[in-house]
Order: C-alpha cells, then structure tokens, then sequence
C-alpha cells in the first residue's frame, strides 16, 4: 500500500500496469488540430493532496477522469489510476505543469499506471 | 456332529396351542441339515438349537447361561401371556403344560433361524408364531434386527480381511504392471487397480500400503501418457475412489497428481471429466496446498472454460471449486475475470434453478464482487439484474450470498443501469423480511443505489420504498447497522430528482418525523446523527414539514448537536495552538465534528425559512455560536453560518440580536470571499442589518459592497449577471444617480453546474460506500470528507425572502476566469465545458488538467 502513500522523492517499488495510449487526433473549437488523450489528472508535488475530492493520499499524479470512448478508455486507463511513468520520465516526483508537459509531447504515451485493488490487494 | 434322525414329523400344535397354522406343519426331509444344525438326536437335545443346551451354533447371542434365563423368562412370559393377555381361561394342567412348552421348544430354533436368516429358509413354510398378543412382539421378534445385523457385520469382517490380505499381495505386481510399456497391459492394470479400489478393504490396503506413493505415481503416470480411454477411466477412477480419505488425498498430492487431473479437464469424455472434477474438488477441500497447486497448473482457465456445459450437478461441483480458490487470491480472481468468468456464472444464475447451483454460483460471485477489477465487469453483464432473479427464492442460503453480492456490487453499479426496477423492487420488499441480516443488507444496497442516481430514486418512491423504509426504521429501534443505511436511503430520496417533493411529503405522512427526531437522541452514534441532520434538512425543504418537525423538538435538537460538535472543535483547536502539530479534524466514530457543525447549521437554515421556526431559534441562543462560526477557516462553514443569519435577519429582531453579537466585523471580511455564496450570503446579512441606519450609512454600505462584490479580481463564474437581488440592486440604484455599473439589467441566470464530480453537494448525498471486503457485514459510512465548494450563482433569485434554489456545488474546478472584461452573455457560458485554467492564487488548493 506504500504505492498510494508515496513520499516523492524516497524509493519505492511496486508493481504496475503498463498501459500504451495512441492519442487521437481532433480538431479543437478553433479549428487547429489537437493531439487528444481523453482522460483528466490531477495531482502533483505543487499540490495539496488533502484538498481533492477524491481524497487522494500522497502527491502523485493521479486519473482524476476518463471519458468515454476516448483514447484512455481504449488504452485501459481507469479512473483513479495512479501514473508512475510516463515515456520513461518518472511522474512521481513532479509538479503538475510539468506531468502535463511530459503527456502532452509526444502522440503515443507508454505509461506504467499502478491500480488499487488490482497491483496490490 | 452325529446325529440320529428321529422319526420325521414331529409332533406338532397340539392341544390348545394356539397357532395361526395348521395343525400339521410338513417337515421336508431336504431340510436334514438343518435339523442337523438344530442338534436333533443330540443327547441332551430338548428341541431346540443354542438356547438351553449351550452348543456351539452360529447363533452367538442367543447362546450361553444367559440362555437358560432367558428361556425361563421367556417362557414363564409365553406362559403369562398365555394366560393373560388372550384371556384364556386358566386352568391348563400340568400335562398340558409341559406338553405345550415341548412344542415351543421345538419350534424356537425355527423361529429363531427365520429371525436371523431368513435366507436360510423354504418359501412357504409356516412356523407357527407366538405372539400372543398382537400388538406386543415377542422376545424373539424383537431381537430379530438386532441379530441381523450383527450376522451381516460379521460376514463382512470375514470379506474385509479377505479383501485386505488380496488387496495387499497384489499390489507390487499392479505396480510392476502399471509400468509396463504394452498399453494394453497397462490398461488391464488400471482397470484392475479400479476394481479393487471400489471396495474399501482393498482400498484401504492400497494407501496404506508402503508403496501407496509409487502405486499412486504409476497411475498418474499412467493418466499423462496413456491415450487409451479404458486405462484413463481406470486410473482415474482409482483416484477418485482414494480421493474420499485423507491418505489418499495426501498421496495424491504428493504424486503430482493434481497437474494430471487438470490435464484432464480438457477431456471430451464425459465420465473422465466427472471423475476428474470430483477428485480435484475433495483435494481441494480437504488436502493442504492443493490450491496453489491447482492453480499453478492453469486449473482455473479449465474450469471456468467448463462452465459452460450444462449438467448442474457437475457445474456446481465446479463453482465450488472456483470459489475454495479465489477465496481471498486476488491473482485468481483476475484469471476468472480475464477467462470470461463473470459472463459466464451470470449467464448460469439466469439459465437454472437447481438450487445448490444457484448457491454456488452466487458464492463464487460474492468471492469475486470484493475485487475491484471484477465488479465492473459483473454488473455489466447484468450481474445485478440477475441476482435480483433470485432475491424472493425460497432457500434462505441463497437469498442472503445474492444480497451481499449485491452489496458489494452496489457502489459500482449506480452510474449506469436501465432495468434495476425488478432488483429495487425486490429489495423493497425484503425490507419485510423477518430476518436482520436481510433487512441489513437491503437497506444497505437501497442506500448506495440511490446515491447520486435518479432514476433509482424515483423507481423506489414509485414502488413505496419511502414507506417501507419508514416501517423498518421504526421496527429496528436501537439497531444502527439497520438503521443508518435506511436514514441515507431517504436520505438521498428526499432530494434532487423529480419525485423529492413527494418524498419528503411521504416521509411525514408515514408516521416517519417522530421517530427521526427520536433517533437524535443518544444512544445513536456520530455517523447515524450525521445522516439524520441531512434527512432533516431534506424534509424541511417541504414547508409542510416545517411545524411538524418544530413541535418534535428537532430545532432544539439541532443546537444541542451544533454546540456540542462546536465545542468539541473549540477544545481541539485550543489544544493545537497551545501544542505543536497540524490540527486534524476531530474525529469520533469516523465522523468530523466539522460536518456535524456544516450540516447542523445547514438543517437551522432551511428550518428558518420559517417563522416560528426563526423565533424558536432566536429563543435559544445561538445567534452567537451562528456568528463564531464566521470565522471558521472552513468555506462550507462559512456559507451555511452565513446563510442561516441571512434567513434570521428577515425579522427585525432577529437583524438586531445579529447585530448586537457584533457579526459586522466577520460579515464584512466575508465580503471579500472567493467564494461567492459566502460573498452573497454575507452581503444580503449586511444588507438586512442595515434597514434602519441612516441614509448615508447606507449609502457607504452599498458602494461598500458593490466594490467588494463587482471588484476586478474576483472570479466570476461564467459571467453570470446580477449578483444582487433585486430590492438590493434598486438600493444601489438611489432615484437620483443613474447606475453605470458594468451590469445591464435582466434575469440572473441560474445554473447548476453538475461536474463538480464527486463533490460534497448540498443533497447530502454521501458516496456510495466501499465494498465489503472480507464479506463480512460490514460498516456502511464512507461519505466523502467535506471539501470546499462554492454554490453556483442561483443567488440572484428572491433573495428578499428566503433562498429558494437547491444549491448545487461546484468545487475544484475553478471558475472561469473572466478577467478585466466581464461578459455578459450567459447562454453563451451556459452549461459550456470550458476547461478550467489554473487560478491565480500562488496557494493552488488541487484542481485537475484535461489533456
């Protein structure tokens, strides 16, 4: 359960579910086209993990929402999924501008995703 | 033993003797050896066989001294009911007598025999009976079973040890056989093997024979390699015949059985499979570590992939298996769910109605609906729907393993899900059940099922679920773990789907305000109380409610609560700051008091819309604790203590007693909230407060609060237009100074902003609780902790007499951020999912990024 209640910085090891994300391409409401993901996160180092509404507990990065039928959901990313990696960068330790840089630059996304109830019991 | 035959035919039934035969009873001469037998022509021969002259004869029971008693006995008894019970005239000579006794002699051997064997006697003789009354059986009679059975026990020793001592020799040379390269030598074996394991002597023999291991390993061998089918029915027979005893089973395991029988899975041959099933069943049940070792043979694969044939005896051997293995292994459960599993045992529970199968399979379900990953997958193959199929069966097992299922489903099935009404019926009629654990559960699954869903709110006021609630409310009592569920139920009835209304008015048309009023009393516990005060508040969103629930006492009720719960947090905080450390939430059972304050003084501020009910608030003195409460840190806190003052400020004296306890200084701070309501609710206080100062006062008020309102830099939710209402806004608008504010006229829009998620609305609604894990009967509380939210802007509306709207929550997504330029377009922005931008504030509480 220390996957959950990670302090960023220290050590951990854990098991994790890989999830590889095609982003779809979209045109936004200005008509330029958009890589989209389909899914919300929230969470970060900068943040305050006691504020959410999701009670989250620690300051990683979290799947706050995945829409229907989007990218994410076809990919298997669930709602509430914590994401430990993202294309090898390590999202654990990272503030929350920086793990949406990080997913928004490339158009595939190979993530490590760590679940409750299903990486550990 | 030499004997001499007497003459043939003896004397018989003479005289008085009673006898249901005839007189003559032929004696074949076929039956010399049993004449033999019976010691005829014996010295010291009397008639009979084992009784009086204590010769050795198979008769062991009847033999011996005991004899002579018993045949005193007896015959004095012949001799009693002779005399008595017939009502035979006495007076039987002497001669007579003995004469009579000589013909029983003779024929008790022959009663006998026929008592103890009858197997040993001619059809259609007739031995003349004894019995003399027929409703009292006679000695012999009565020792017949007995010596019976102890005549078959005996012969089956006999065979047993000639089995064993069989059994025994045979075995080394079965193992040689076994091992054999010609299959048809092996087969011969194995079937042989089969054989001898079907009765237990030789069963016995062979495990605990010092060769059990290797003759257990030729046969499991003999299973991997064989592709014959005989030696395979054979030595997989042997093994289930084993598999009943423990050595057996231990032997099995030890001989690598258990990869073979899962090889064996796959076999087309129907009593192959059977055989199979069963002995990896009893290894399952009774042989440690089979377990792991089934399912490190991908037995589960083959076994979910096996339900689906169609015999139910064999499927619920098979769901019992699945279920002894995925009990408390998360990595079996998601083998099941990656198998197809939960597809496959809905599709059973819906098809048949073999009532073990049934049990099985919802045990097998249960097992599985704890796993987060599976549940999803249960209720979207109609996992619900069809365990609601059985909710009214007869077999109380089952009814129950389907209500937990249920339960632990619930929390995952209320986003989606037409076709619940069969299940929220069924529920609500259990909710008469006699039993508790039933009535628990139901209440519970009605709880989450309606938390947050509509559709299931009102499918269950439709089908009287508000009055059945109420009836089992009543009838639980004392009992939390009954009541609790049914409270957040109604609860969650009584707001924010079209038939709210009549819900609150069904609540109270049931006899239901008494007892909820009740339940505030101790010894109801902290998480009880909490969903009672949002019951409370719900109910008096009905002004019908409004005087009933005054003359219950709840408003006094309410501020026992609120002071108590204050002054919990006074202690608390005052503790903090004398010490060090972060202040936690007080917590008692689970609960902040910090919620019971919020909803405590949510519940006074709708009670308030009335005016008898402002006048009983008033009288109790709480108006300071109301002011206190401004100055918690807490968003929610502020906005309700806020709220309830602006309801109370609608009486003269009410705006007086606010204002004596010096509420302008917090009120005024309010003012410049980031919150809106909080904002608004302070602004209407001021507002109220101030009717009776002078002009200029006033005057300086409103460009007070027009700037602290209308100022730059804070966030305007979607441009909404006038945050005043309108007696506030003609106030501003003083007859002579046209108003050039930013602001055209025009109705405040209202909108109810749904994705404020799983946000802490005013509904109460709490979360749907997490599942049972453990399938224990569990909890039931698990509301989310209260965040800070901000209501939308439905403030425009009739401020002047009471806040009409139900106030939504929007909270972590931050508002719109407009800017210098406000725009005044609202449908424009109505309902538009504009991605929230990072607010200004260096102190981002958390929000969240769409990407």
């Amino acid at each position: 359960m220390s996957t959950f209640f990670h302090q960023a910085g220290t050590a951990m090891e854990c098991l994790s579910i890989p999830i590889t994300l095609h982003k779809e391409s979209v045109l936004d409401h200005e008509g330029r086209e958009v890589h989209r993901c389909g899914f919300k996160i929230g969470g970060g180092i900068d943040q305050d993990f006691r504020k959410s509404p999701q009670n989250y507990s620690d300051n990683g990065i979290y799947v706050t929402e995945v829409q229907e039928n989007s990218p994410a959901a076809k990919a298997g990313l669930r709602m509430n999924d914590k994401i430990l990696q993202c294309n090898g960068y390590d999202l654990t330790m990272c503030t929350h501008k920086k793990a949406v840089d990080y997913i928004k630059k490339y158009p595939v996304l190979n993530m490590l995703v760590a679940r409750k109830g299903v990486t550990h019991s | 033993m030499s004997y001499q035959m007497q003459a043939q035919g003896r004397p018989m039934s003479h005289g008085q003797y009673v006898s249901n035969s005839p007189a003559d009873l032929p004696m074949p001469s076929v039956k010399e050896h049993t004449l033999m037998w019976q010691g005829v022509g014996q010295p010291g021969y009397v008639g009979d066989s084992g009784i009086q002259s204590g010769a050795t004869t198979q008769a062991p029971s009847l033999s011996g001294r005991g004899g002579d008693d018993d045949m005193d006995t007896s015959e004095g008894g012949v001799m009693l009911n002779m005399g008595g019970s017939s009502g035979y005239s006495a007076g039987y000579t002497q001669d007579q007598v003995e004469d009579m006794n000589a013909q029983l002699n003779q024929t008790r051997s022959q009663r006998i025999r026929a008592a103890m064997f009858p197997e040993t006697l001619d059809e259609g003789m007739e031995i003349p009976s004894t019995q003399f009354d027929t409703t009292q059986p006679t000695a012999v009679q009565r020792l017949a079973e007995p010596s019976q059975m102890l005549k078959h026990a005996v012969v089956n020793l006999i065979n047993y040890q000639d089995d064993a001592d069989l059994a025994t020799r045979a075995i080394p040379e079965l193992i040689k056989l076994l091992n054999d390269e010609d299959q048809v030598v092996v087969s011969h074996a194995a079937m042989m093997v089969h054989q001898l394991s079907k009765k237990e002597a030789s069963r016995h023999a062979i495990m605990n024979s010092p060769q059990a291991t290797k003759m257990i390993a030729a046969l499991v061998r003999a299973l991997s390699n064989s592709n014959d089918l005989e030696t395979t029915k054979g030595a997989v027979g042997t093994l289930h015949n084993l598999s009943h005893h423990r050595q057996g089973l231990l032997a099995i395991f030890k001989s690598g059985g258990i990869p073979a029988l899962v090889k064996l899975l796959s076999s087309p041959v129907e009593s192959v499979l059977f055989y199979a099933i069963t002995t990896l069943h009893n290894l399952l049940l009774h042989q440690e570590g089979s377990k792991m070792a089934v399912r490190l043979a991908g037995g589960l694969q083959k076994m979910v992939a096996l339900l689906q044939r169609n015999n139910v005896k064999f499927l619920a051997i098979v769901t019992d298996c699945l279920q002894i293995l995925a009990y408390g292994n998360q990595e079996s459960k998601l083998i099941i769910l990656a198998s197809q599993g939960p597809m496959e045992l809905v599709r059973i529970l819906r098809s048949y109605t073999y009532e073990k199968l049934l049990w099985t399979t919802s045990r097998v379900l249960k097992v599985l609906s704890v796993c987060s990953s599976n549940k999803p997958a249960i209720v979207e193959a109609g996992g619900m729907q069809a365990l609601a199929m059985h909710l009214g069966h007869q077999s109380h097992r089952l009814v129950q393993n389907c209500l937990w299922t249920c339960r632990n489903l619930s929390d995952a099935a209320t986003k989606q899900q037409e076709g619940l009404e069969t299940l929220l019926q069924g529920l609500v009629q259990l909710l008469g059940s006699s039993d508790v654990n039933v009535i628990t559960c139901a209440a519970g699954i009605l709880s989450n099922l309606t938390c947050n869903n509509q559709r299931n709110k009102t499918v269950v006021c439709q089908v009287g679920g508000i009055e059945a609630l109420v009836r089992t409310i009543i009838h639980a009592g004392d009992r939390e773990e009954i009541t609790e569920p049914a409270i957040c139920a109604l609860r969650h009835m009584t707001s924010r789907h079209a038939e709210a209304e009549m819900a609150q008015n069904a609540v109270r048309l049931s006899g239901g305000l008494p007892v909820i009023v009740r339940l505030l009393q101790p010894p109801s516990r902290w998480p009880l109380i909490k969903a009672l005060i949002g019951l409370v508040r719900n109910l008096a969103l009905c002004p019908a409610n409004h005087a009933p629930l005054r003359e219950q006492g709840v408003i006094t009720r309410l501020v026992q609560l609120l002071i108590r719960a204050f002054q919990d947090i006074q202690r608390r905080s005052s503790v903090v700051s004398s010490g060090s450390g972060q202040p936690q939430g007080s917590y008692a059972d689970g609960v902040r008091m910090e919620e019971i304050v919020e909803g405590a003084v949510g519940a006074l501020h709708i009670l308030a819309r009335e005016s008898h009910n402002r006048a009983v608030i008033r009288g109790l003195s709480v108006i300071p604790i109301f002011v206190q409460l401004l100055y918690n840190e807490i968003e929610n806190i502020q906005r309700v203590a806020a709220g309830v003052l602006c309801e109370l400020a609608s009486d003269k004296e009410g705006a007086d007693m606010i204002e004596q306890e010096g509420a302008t200084a917090p009120l005024t701070e309010l003012l410049h909230s980031r919150n809106e309501g909080v904002a608004t609710y302070a602004a209407a206080v001021l507002f109220r407060m101030s009717e009776d100062k002078p002009q200029d006062y006033k005057k300086r008020l409103s460009m007070e609060l027009t700037n602290s309102l209308f100022r730059e830099d804070h966030h305007l939710w979607n441009g909404d237009l006038p945050l005043m209402p309108p007696d506030l806004q003609q106030d501003i608008l003083a007859p002579d100074q046209p108003y050039e504010g930013p602001y055209g006229q025009g109705p405040p829009s209202v909108h109810s902003n749904q994705d404020g998620g799983r946000s802490y609305r005013q509904g109460y609604d709490a979360l749907p609780v997490e599942s049972m894990q453990g399938l224990e009967l569990g909890s039931h509380h698990g509301g989310p902790p209260p965040s800070a939210t901000s209501p939308t802007m439905g403030m425009g509306m009739n401020m002047g007499h009471s806040m009409g709207l139900p106030i939504q929550s929007n909270n972590y997504a931050p508002v719109d951020h407009m800017g210098s330029d406000l725009d005044f377009d609202p449908l424009n922005h109505m309902g538009q999912a504009t991605p929230p931008q990072p607010p200004h504030d260096a102190q981002a509480a958390w929000y969240d990024t769409d990407l």
